[in-house]
């Protein structure tokens, strides 16, 4: 009952957050200095008044900037996120068709962070104020400090093309097709369409852009995993379980990383931000076609239309994902009080 | 039991992790198997295609979309280089032009059929040419002077314009497409040639993803940017076509675009500036094609006093055009790969000569300053934007930057995103901007007319205006005599050289990796390939 | 423990003996020693960059385009032959200064907001929360790549941004100073005996709030310089010819079988990045062992 009262008021502030979301978004994007016509319309056809007319009318450009906005909230409510400039298609459409590429380089990346980066953790936080503590805290420093586009750019010139190791940028071999669009997740698409050669494709071009990716949050996570278990190896169960002579492994093994694992898994999920702000810049190195390098090329061609699909969905999904871990950590772990 | 617990909790990251590293071994291992009959069949072309918004014939004006509309829809004549200047037929085999200059009529090839398997007649004519002009979209313009269509039979097309334009065979050899497409096919997806079809035509969804033209190849899909994909039309007319399938896959960099040609994971790659053409000469797994382009790279410079007090002199102006140093450019920045004409016109056109071209000049530059009240120089904003026809745009600024200070202009460089920089330009409020241009068909007049003439392209962008070479652009365009014609469109170019509203820098060659296998890459100089020409 | 006059001495936590501090304090000190020496150095050279530079950072020499290090140039040449260390160099007198003045606006902004609607609570307190929410809601980067696209590009507008999606974290920590500050027994029993509120927050809120704030106000200068860099990477942020790192990466990545266009300003980036971290961490261990960020 109290949980569910608690849903049920995180939920309303979801909602106002949500409106603040768009309501930033919108303005932020209507700064737009420019013409919008003058960047759609080329010389000849901006000459003639009645082709202007037609696609002032079809953007809705003659409205005043309140009436423009209820407009767009209602049509965001039914799912309409207008019409791209640059692509002249609905931006939803643009959005479902780059969305999964994203989402299979975020889990990646996330799967690779944390193989890396729980292990890295748990090592320092055991070897505590040794040279695998510093190593590992050097190790996280540099991953942070690392601007990613710069990483992804260094990992192609090395690992593409001086090692050949990998494949180059893109989610497949150039001359493959890509699998017909079920899920849009070129690994289960290939799968489904029984294409081993697409399939095997697909994971290796996945590799280099998850690992960068990956490295970048590698840091956060290890950072996350020493310092809840070394809270832990310091609290008075442990410190009892130490006094009755128990072998450090045990200790570690038993009594403290279960517990260390929930804040782990929490930051695991709060992660997703900085992942959908690394693959921004990973996307545009990699040439992946997800939403980040969807946006890029949204903002540099001042198609606020898509600017705004893009900010508001990934807003949209930060929120989602906060309420859902907020909402699992005050299940799995009777000492968070539901307030 | 605890210790089974600490175990699994203990290990299971690192398990993982074996599995993880496992997968990435067996990927990287896995021997790469190319899909033999379909990967000799198949054509890859890899191109920056992240202009294409469209391919619905009546809309596209876009770069890249020249190439797949103009294997897709053939036109009724056409151009093929060396001799850009000859106009040949294509789907029409014979044309007649009344004495007066406005009325054409076109004898059709017979027996062509489009990729649906209809009949190629007059009526597809009509209807094309009539669609494009009332979608009123980018396009539009270029047959906006038709005034009507007569069927005249199944093979017969009259097409009457409402005043005489010499340059209309050029616009019917495309560029900028002007394809015949099938009527039938495209009404049964909600097409139509009516008047009001900027309103009602709801074909473009279908012709965005599919074709139905009459040329070498069928557009089967298109993924904005990721792909495009082709394949051989069944009925064409000419020689069977080579290949079964051609993918352009999107890939933004040059340099990327090399390495996967250089892995033969690509046939062709279209992106190559001059230094990766230096960087892969000799390279045995490439083979680099070049062609001149009808691009050009030029200075727009505006004459309005509100806009600039210093420009708006012709003294200036002229010290502008000597102070730059348009060899260094050609040949350092461009690695010599451009050629430059006097003026706005390209080379290999009509009345087209390079003994006009201006020679840098510091001294005069500089005489020309303190004559203009300038001794000690002044100073100007000069715009440019990156996606400048495949030239290294913001080292070309730098660099006349770097000019300009030698005679003491300072020039404030002002980088702005294309199309940012094309609305501030458009609305003649740009003082000084580096832009380029790309022929919408070959022949002087359109170049005469977006250059020239008052009120033209760029003349209004510019704020300038003059009468004499907006009176010999119109007798040009009339003048069916070629070597009169030539002299009018010298004269034309006279004019330039001296008022100065824009500078020529460069007219940029083109540059084409291509797999030593595969054959018949002829750069041309509007579509860019003739996709029906290429074999392995 | 005597009173709030120690903020150190008094959130040492109970648990920790000090055999246990010991070593990490002086481990902090490596790592502030560390950070102060990278910083420091890059500072110097920010400076004196006229004096350090071979060449100034906008001569170009176009036929010495794309030169491999060399004597001459030790970091080579880029696409229109500058000199890449003396652009490096330079681009110092940029890139520390922004990232410096733009935390430092964030920071202020973001505290006083959050102080206001600790100290106001209620109503004002969940609209100043639910804005902090709703700008916390985006990815930064996508934030600040649609303020200055709509901006229009240039380091201002990006400078701009980057305050703008930067305050809100301040403004979460401030308030959270002045909550746990506003309900101690001291502070109620001041307030009991006739202290304004308000004096006795100031005392002991500005004392106790400064040292975090510090330490993430010194971590956050390196990820505005990042975010910055980012910006010039896609085009938005400062314009060449400047000699900005980000933009000299993006410059190397057209052409990036030349690496040292884009290597040496990542090295830059990277450098003095880590440089700012390690203060960060040192300030971090030295100010307040409890209240490590990780």
């Amino acid at each position: 009952m109290r949980l569910l009262r608690y849903l049920g008021r995180r939920l309303a502030l979801a909602v106002v957050s949500l409106f603040g979301i768009v309501l930033v978004a919108f303005l932020v994007a209507h700064m737009v200095p420019a013409d919008p016509l003058a960047i759609v319309l080329s010389d000849q056809a901006t000459k003639d008044p009645s082709i202007r007319a037609a696609y002032v009318k079809r953007w809705g450009l003659d409205r005043s900037l309140p009436e423009q906005f209820g407009h767009y909230l209602l049509n965001v409510l039914r799912g309409d996120l207008g019409e791209s400039f640059t692509t002249r298609r609905p931006v939803l459409r643009d959005l479902a068709q780059h969305l999964p590429a994203t989402i299979e380089l975020s889990l990646a990346a996330l799967a690779f962070s944390v193989v890396i980066g729980v292990p890295l953790g748990i090592f320092a936080a055991v070897r505590h104020n040794r040279v695998p503590d510093h190593a590992a805290r050097v190790i996280s420093l540099v991953g942070a400090a690392s601007p990613i586009f710069w990483t992804g750019l260094l990992a192609l010139y090395l690992f593409y093309y001086r090692l050949n190791w990998f494949p180059g940028p893109g989610r497949l071999e150039p001359y493959l097709q890509y699998p017909l669009p079920v899920t849009g997740f070129i690994l289960l698409d290939s799968l489904l369409a029984g294409n081993a050669e697409t399939f095997r494709s697909g994971l290796r071009h996945l590799l280099l852009p998850g690992m960068v990716l990956g490295w970048f949050i590698m840091g956060i996570i290890a950072r996350t995993t020493r310092a809840a278990l070394l809270e832990i190896l310091s609290a008075d169960y442990v410190r009892t379980a130490r006094s009755k002579g128990l072998g450090e492994r045990t200790v570690v093994g038993s009594h403290a990383l279960r517990n260390a694992l929930i804040p782990v898994v929490t930051v695991t999920g709060l992660a997703f931000a900085s992942v959908m702000s690394g693959a921004v810049l990973t996307e545009t190195v990699f040439a992946w076609p997800g939403i980040g390098r969807y946006a890029v090329t949204a903002s540099t061609h001042l198609d606020y239309p898509a600017i705004l699909g893009v900010t508001i969905l990934t807003a949209v999904i930060y929120v989602i994902v906060n309420l859902v871990v907020d909402t699992l950590y005050g299940v799995l772990d009777p000492r968070i009080r539901v307030e | 039991m605890r210790q089974f617990r600490f175990a699994r909790s203990y290990t299971r990251p690192l398990s993982l992790a074996a599995v993880v590293l496992a997968v990435l071994a067996v990927a990287g291992v896995w021997p790469e198997t190319v899909g033999g009959q379909s990967r000799e069949e198949t054509l890859v072309i890899a191109r920056d295609i992240d202009d294409v918004v469209t391919n619905d014939p009546s809309r596209t004006f876009e770069w890249t979309s020249q190439i797949p509309t103009h294997a897709a829809y053939d036109t009724l004549l056409q151009i093929e280089p060396p001799d850009i200047a000859q106009i040949r037929p294509k789907l029409a085999t014979k044309w007649e032009i009344s004495p007066e200059g406005t009325t054409y009529t076109f004898q059709l090839r017979p027996g062509v059929k489009f990729s649906s398997g209809n009949p190629l007649t007059a009526q597809d004519v009509k209807f094309s040419l009539l669609r494009l002009k009332n979608m009123k979209d980018n396009p539009s313009f270029l047959v906006g002077d038709i005034k009507e269509i007569v069927v005249v039979s199944d093979t017969t097309v009259k097409i009457v314009l409402t005043a005489p334009n010499a340059s209309f065979l050029g616009i019917l050899a495309g560029g900028v497409t002007t394809g015949v497409i099938d009527s039938k096919t495209v009404m049964a997806h909600g097409g139509t040639d009516a008047e009001n079809a900027k309103d009602v035509d709801k074909a473009t969804e279908w012709l965005n993803q599919n074709s139905v033209g009459s040329g070498p190849y069928v557009l089967r899909g298109w993924t904005k940017n990721v792909e495009l994909v082709m394949e051989r039309n069944p009925h064409y007319w000419g020689p069977r076509p080579k290949f079964a399938r051609i993918v352009f896959r999107h890939v933004k960099s040059g340099s990327t675009q090399r390495e996967m040609l250089e892995r033969g994971d690509v046939d062709i790659a279209m992106d190559f500036d001059p230094d990766l053409a230096a960087k892969v000469k000799g390279n045995p797994k490439i083979k680099v094609v070049e062609g001149l382009t009808s691009n050009q790279i030029y200075m727009g410079l505006n004459v309005s006093p509100e806009i600039s007090k210093e420009l708006s002199d012709k003294r200036v102006r002229q010290a502008i055009a000597y102070a730059i140093d348009y060899d260094g450019i050609i040949q350092g920045l461009m690695r010599g790969a451009a050629d430059r004409p006097p003026g706005m016109i390209p080379l290999g056109l009509l009345g087209v000569d390079k003994a006009m071209n201006r020679k840098q000049d510091v001294n005069k530059a500089k005489a020309l300053l303190k004559e203009a009240g300038y001794p000690g120089g002044f100073t100007v904003r000069f715009t440019y934007y990156e996606g400048l026809l495949g030239t290294p745009a913001e080292a070309i600024a730098a660099k006349i930057q770097s000019d300009l200070a030698a005679v003491g202009i300072r020039a404030t460089l002002d980088r702005k995103e294309r199309t940012v920089a094309w609305s501030e330009y458009r609305s003649s409020k740009s003082v000084m901007i580096l832009s380029g241009w790309s022929p919408d068909y070959l022949d002087p007049d359109p170049y005469a007319d977006a250059y020239y003439k008052a009120g033209g392209v760029v003349p209004k962008r510019v704020n300038w205006e003059n009468s004499r070479a907006t009176e010999l652009t119109l007798m040009a365009r009339k003048e069916q005599d070629p070597k009169k014609r030539a002299a009018f469109y010298r004269d034309i170019q006279q004019i330039g050289l001296d008022e100065v509203p824009h500078i020529m820098l460069l007219q940029p060659k083109n540059f084409v990796g291509v797999a030593p296998a595969i054959k018949g890459y002829v750069i041309h100089p509007i579509w860019f390939v003739g996709l029906e020409h290429l074999s392995r | 423990m005597a009173g709030g006059a120690h903020p150190i001495a008094e959130t040492a936590p109970v648990g920790v003996s000090v055999a246990v501090l010991q070593p990490r304090r002086r481990r902090a000190n490596q790592a502030l020693i560390i950070g102060a020496f990278i910083v420091g150095t890059w500072s110097v050279v920010a400076l004196a960059a006229p004096l350090l530079a071979p060449r100034t950072p906008l001569a170009l020499d176009v036929m010495k385009r794309l030169e491999p290090p060399s004597s001459t140039h030790p970091m080579g040449t880029d696409e229109v032959g500058r000199d890449i260390l003396s652009r490096i160099f330079h681009g110092a007198r940029i890139t520390i200064p922004t990232a410096v003045g733009v935390i430092l606006v964030a920071s202020v902004s973001g505290c006083a907001v959050g102080a206001v609607a600790g100290y106001a609570g209620g109503r004002l307190d969940e609209v100043l929360m639910r804005v902090v929410d709703v700008v916390l809601a985006f990815p930064p980067i996508l934030l600040a790549m649609a303020i200055t696209a709509a901006l229009g590009p240039g380091l201002r507008h990006a400078m701009l941004a980057i305050v703008l999606v930067s305050w809100p974290e301040f403004s979460r920590l401030m308030r959270g100073q002045v909550l746990s500050v506003k309900h101690n027994d001291y502070v109620i029993a001041a307030q009991a005996l006739g202290v304004p509120a308000r004096r006795v927050l100031w005392a002991h809120v500005l004392p106790n709030a400064f040292p975090p704030v510090l330490v993430k106000a010194t971590l956050d200068i390196g990820n505005a310089i990042i975010l910055t860099a980012a910006l010039s990477f896609i085009g938005l942020g400062a314009i060449p010819p400047e000699p900005e790192w980000g933009a000299m990466i993006a410059a190397g990545q057209a052409k990036f079988e030349y690496w040292w266009v884009a290597t040496f300003p990542g090295l830059a980036i990277l450098s003095v990045v880590l440089g700012f971290n390690f203060l960060g961490d040192g300030l971090q261990d030295l100010l307040n062992p409890r209240l490590r960020r990780d």
